[in-house]
């Protein structure tokens, strides 16, 4: 049988060549699409490194925040040439990109200062604290910066699934969920279908192979049932599991009927893993998810000054001026003149910021409130849930308001201590917590965890919360985008207003709060501003 | 924030305690309702009952002294 060759390519020249060879032509919008064609990068909008270049002599620009936008923003920008500046008002470099480690000290907003007192190791991320594989752009400046990724695992069998009002409260396994639910639905559909009630929708021919389908996914018998058998216990795990020498046999375990299934509301924590955004693989960087900023920050370290509380951002014909304060005392104003800026400010401040912007984008900027979470990272004695629980990473779906449970991705197997993720709150539940006192927060999160896990009682050591809209540099977790308010303002704030421009994930279609968002919107915010300054 | 006093920082969280701008029964009905800038909007999460219920609370307390009733149709009138 001979090769069926790609239409594209022409004979001797491999389709890496003929991707050279459009990019050099068409640049790198024709190279997007034309990888899309060929199928290697529909994943991503990331395009590749920027190559910005030729930018006038003595041309400045200033960049509010140094959080990933700001990062990426200033470092391409400088490599093309421009004079850069960031300001930040944290005391640290990668805003929402951020590990609590122990030693740090954290002051939210209302004035409770807490200290981490992780062992040395042991860290929190409360903000991102997961990069998808199509993530092209976080993943190029990963690799860029020589940042080290392992496995997030975001599907963990063994982890549990928890319905505080169902099965007496007690946790089921998500292999177990996940085994019953494929076998009852299959078993339902193979009725069905013997029954001719399908006929009408699928052929005959059809019918045979969707029941040999669902024989295999649902892991029914040889009458299309769905029962205790070995063929089951491969999906949701034995009562005894298989052992050597004279130990028991093994021994299947018993499926959970449709109707409890069902009602108990656990099928819907099936599909977290299935969704783009989370399907495997997907990564978090060795040590916390600040690596990657912190390591563009270094390069870039004499151009930031932190501890920068912005007041003002005005601009005129010919430049923007931006005022600030210490961000420490309120005092100590100073401003920086540049000729352009780029603002990475979060939409929750900016809209409480003197910025002379045009009237669509100001109204943007005023009109998106900000998502609500929770992260408690609790430190354990010791790795209980690996040790008596066999869960190696992953995440604990409930319906208490803690969200979830996750466990710690990296160190597996090790004694010693680790540091849970004891709460991962949204919605209502988050900001109920954030109404609430660092302490209250950690003791909510250890209460309802010992009805998934007793050993909190014994093991835990201490724990820090971070409720977002309490982060005195965030207001907020992440820009809350609907379709309407898409439609309204999306194009006025992502367009450049006279000398500014706005940039951050808040300036994304469907990436809001993930840090990939953020890259992309700054790339192609500098690219335009680039584009602008060198025609203009 | 405990005590209702507010909050600043790169932006600020308003003090509910003894505010003024509380009087007109409109405004926290249409904030808590709408929410503003970065403040979420409570519109789908909370029945008329309960903002109404939300609005009379803060407006009682914290210093605040405004004790003309909030009715259902107060908040009906300022759902968009």
């Amino acid at each position: 049988m001979t090769t069926r060759m790609n239409p594209l390519e022409a004979p001797g020249m491999k389709r890496r060549d003929l991707l050279q060879m459009i990019g050099l032509i068409a640049g790198g919008s024709a190279l997007y699409n034309a990888m899309s064609t060929l199928g290697f990068a529909a994943d991503s909008q990331y395009a590749g490194p920027l190559t910005l270049s030729g930018a006038p002599a003595g041309t400045k620009v200033v960049v509010l925040g140094a959080g990933w936008a700001g990062l990426i923003a200033a470092l391409e920008l400088r490599t093309a040439g421009y004079n850069v500046q960031v300001l930040d008002y944290n005391d640290r470099i990668g805003g929402r990109a951020w590990t609590l480690r122990g030693g740090d000290v954290y002051t939210e907003l209302g004035g409770e200062t807490q200290r981490c007192d992780f062992d040395p190791g042991l860290y929190l991320n409360p903000g991102p604290w997961r990069i998808p594989y199509h993530h092209r752009g976080v993943l190029a400046y990963a690799k860029r910066f020589n940042v080290t990724l392992e496995p997030f695992i975001m599907v963990n069998y063994n982890a549990y699934v928890h319905s505080s009002r169902h099965f007496g409260g007690k946790p089921k396994r998500f292999r177990e969920i996940q085994a019953d639910f494929h076998g009852h639905v299959s078993e339902l559909l193979a009725k069905a279908t013997h029954k001719e009630q399908l006929d009408a929708a699928v052929s005959r021919e059809d019918q045979e192979k969707l029941l040999a389908a669902l024989r295999s996914w649902g892991a029914l018998d040889e009458n299309y049932a769905y029962k205790a058998n070995f063929d089951s216990a491969e999906r949701r795990g034995y009562e005894v599991n298989k052992g050597g020498g004279l130990m028991p046999p093994p021994l299947p375990s018993t499926p959970i009927g449709l109707s409890d299934l069902l009602n108990s509301n656990l099928w819907m924590a099936l599909n977290s893993g299935q969704i783009h955004q989370w399907q495997s693989t997907i990564f978090q960087p060795v040590g916390g998810m600040d690596m990657t900023p912190k390591a563009i920050g270094r390069e870039l370290e004499k151009l930031i000054t932190l501890n920068a509380q912005v007041k003002q951002i005005k601009q005129d014909e010919k430049g923007v001026t931006v005022s600030y304060v210490d961000s420490r005392t309120g005092k100590d104003p100073r401003q920086v003149r540049a000729d352009w800026c780029v603002c990475t400010i979060p939409l929750s401040i900016l809209s409480q910021l003197d910025i002379n912007v045009g009237a669509p984008m100001s109204a943007g900027i005023n009109a998106i409130s900000y998502e609500s979470a929770v992260k408690t990272g609790l430190q354990m004695k010791r790795r209980f849930w690996e040790e008596d629980e066999a869960i190696y990473g992953g995440i604990t779906f409930t319906d208490l308001p803690i969200g979830q449970i996750a466990y710690p991705n990296t160190s597996y197997n090790k004694p010693g201590k680790g540091v849970l993720l004891g709460t991962f709150a949204f919605g209502d539940a988050a900001l109920s917590l954030t109404g609430m006192s660092p302490r209250q927060r950690v003791q909510k999160a250890l209460d309802y965890g010992a009805q998934i896990h007793p050993q909190y009682a014994t093991e835990f050591e201490n724990g820090i919360s971070v409720g977002w809209h309490r982060v005195p540099g965030a207001m907020g977790c992440a820009a809350a985008w609907d379709s309407q308010l898409e439609a309204v303002h999306y194009d006025n704030l992502a367009q450049i207003d006279g000398r500014i421009v706005l940039a951050g994930d808040h300036i994304s279609r469907g990436l809001s709060g993930w840090q990939e968002g953020a890259v992309l919107s700054s790339l192609d915010a500098i690219t335009r501003l680039h584009k602008r300054i060198v025609n203009s | 924030m405990p005590e209702g006093v507010g909050a600043a920082a790169a932006g600020s969280y308003p003090a509910l305690a003894k505010n003024p701008r509380l009087m007109p029964k409109a405004y926290p009905i249409a904030r808590v309702l709408n929410g503003s800038r970065g403040m979420p909007a409570f519109k789908s999460e909370l029945s008329d009952e309960q903002i109404a219920a939300v609005v009379a609370y803060v407006r009682t307390h914290f210093g605040n002294h405004y004790s003309d009733k909030i009715s259902l149709e107060d908040v009906k009138a300022l759902r968009q």
